[in-house]
């Protein structure tokens, strides 16, 4: 598992993660004329999946590599296929979502808000939600990869993945409200009345960047940025700052 | 600050680094928390906790589609916290969000570095492009190769840490940022802007998560999002009291 930290470290345009997938694989794959032919097959093109979940990936062409009919891996060159095709792109989708779509905005939240009221450090209470969260998702990806294919397509059927996005987005949506209406009051009552005009300013701004697919992040920062700036110069000049 | 608080730092964003794009993640390089520590490690807890708040808010949940690059957050947000840090002067807590007269050019040399961090990760991939292809084309006889790839790519992912946050504290000292707190004092729209520039980024990320969590959805989103709101009012008035 813990070789499936550095699944990045070797990422590039052409290849993605094979580079890690191959470290990783080659550690647990036995050393046999099949697990030869399995790495060397999987050397032969790209491979991409969503890192936390690259277990179920790295633990089913490990579980291939040991099913050995003669000296060849059962299979091997469809099981190569059908993962660089269906199953790492499907895990990388899940895994995305999951993640980088769910989890870590609703933290990003929980600790915002836990800024505003000292309630508990927010670096420790992002390190512990998502350390936790992540090291049960690898964990259990490598598990049930290690079942062979057949267990990671159950796994994928099964929704358990789509149930875990639904509830942190719940979640989410939640903690927006709680740190929305936190937000309004503080400002209302530290700055006055006219916070009221800032902050619709600011939030329709943050929407329609979010909404605004093409600007480059780094571009569209600085422009909430700017306009956060903007918001809060107006704002201490009609607050008598 | 001392020459080690100094090194102490790039060290940290060494690492900071490696956890964004290396071996990780560990939510190190999250804002909140390379900010966070930055400030601690430079003895000014609020100010690393400002710049990581800010940048936090701006960069809720970066999704890298299709694999492209990021903004190197949490290096924006250590080079951020070690300008507010440097400059010093940072007030009582007057609101609960943490706020500092020098946020608004730590933002920008913060924003400069996640830029860099950004242009840098580009070189390292293309440079692991050639250790890849040179270490596959010698599979799989030698192994040993897609290991130095390995650990060439490591360093890069180090030395990237290093040199945007070491450019950072190096402008960071060269402007006279320790100085500068003073002449912002004199200029009290700057600090007044650094006080509310929170508040204001708030506004930004709750704009941003709502368009991503609530965007186009009816029925039970809204009412999450709504049974959130009523909550965090009555929570806030009733509860929270300053």
């Amino acid at each position: 598992m813990w070789t499936l930290y550095g699944l990045e470290a070797l990422y590039n345009s052409s290849g993605q993660q094979r580079g890690g997938m191959l470290r990783a694989v080659r550690r647990g794959a036995p050393q046999s004329p099949a697990g030869a032919l399995l790495l060397k097959e999987l050397a032969r093109g790209p491979c991409n999946t969503n890192p936390i979940l690259s277990g179920y990936i790295a633990g089913m062409l490990i579980h291939g590599a040991g099913r050995a009919i003669g000296d060849e891996p059962e299979g091997t060159g469809g099981l190569i296929d059908r993962c660089r095709s269906l199953l790492a792109p499907l895990a990388a989708a899940m895994g995305d979502r999951l993640f980088w779509g769910s989890v870590r905005p609703a933290l990003s939240l929980a600790c915002l808000f836990s800024a505003l009221f000292s309630a508990v450090e927010p670096a420790i209470l992002y390190c512990l939600g998502y350390n936790a969260t992540q090291i049960w998702w690898r964990r259990r990806a490598l598990l049930v990869g290690l079942g062979g294919e057949q267990a990671v397509r159950r796994e994928m059927r099964d929704g358990r993945l789509e149930r875990a996005s639904a509830r942190w987005g719940s979640g989410g949506r939640i903690m927006l409200g709680v740190l929305a209406g936190v937000v309004v009051v503080e400002g209302w009552t530290r700055l006055g009345p006219a916070c009221a005009a800032m902050l619709p300013a600011t939030v329709l701004t943050g929407c329609s960047l979010a909404a605004s697919g093409r600007i480059r992040p780094i571009l569209a920062s600085a422009m909430g940025l700017a306009v956060a700036a903007a918001a809060s110069a107006a704002l201490a000049a009609v607050a008598g700052f | 600050m001392s020459w080690v608080a100094a090194l102490l730092v790039i060290m940290w964003g060494a690492w900071v680094s490696l956890d964004e794009r290396t071996w990780g993640s560990w939510a190190v390089h999250q804002p909140i928390v390379a900010g966070t520590i930055t400030g601690l490690l430079l003895g000014d807890l609020r100010a690393g906790l400002a710049a990581g708040v800010v940048f936090q808010a701006l960069w809720p949940g970066l999704l890298p589609v299709g694999g492209s690059a990021v903004p190197a957050s949490g290096l924006a947000a250590v080079t951020a916290a070690a300008f507010c840090a440097l400059g010093q002067g940072g007030q009582e807590m007057l609101r609960p969000w943490p706020g500092h007269p020098l946020l608004l050019p730590a933002c920008i040399a913060g924003l400069a570095a996640a830029w860099a961090g950004e242009h840098l990760e580009g070189r390292i991939r293309v440079r692991n492009g050639r250790r890849e292809s040179e270490a596959i084309s010698a599979w799989p006889g030698r192994p040993e190769r897609l290991e130095r790839a390995f650990r060439g790519a490591v360093l890069d992912g180090a030395a990237r840490g290093v040199v945007v946050v070491g450019a950072g504290m190096a402008l960071a000292f060269g402007s006279g940022v320790s100085g500068l707190s003073s002449r912002i004092g004199a200029n009290p729209w700057v600090a007044a802007v650094g006080e509310i520039l929170p508040l204001a980024v708030l506004g930004l990320c709750l704009g941003s998560v709502g368009r991503w969590f609530g965007g186009g959805r009816r029925g039970r989103p809204i009412l999450e999002i709504s049974a959130g709101l009523l909550a965090g009012l009555l929570l806030r008035i009733l509860v929270l009291r300053p």
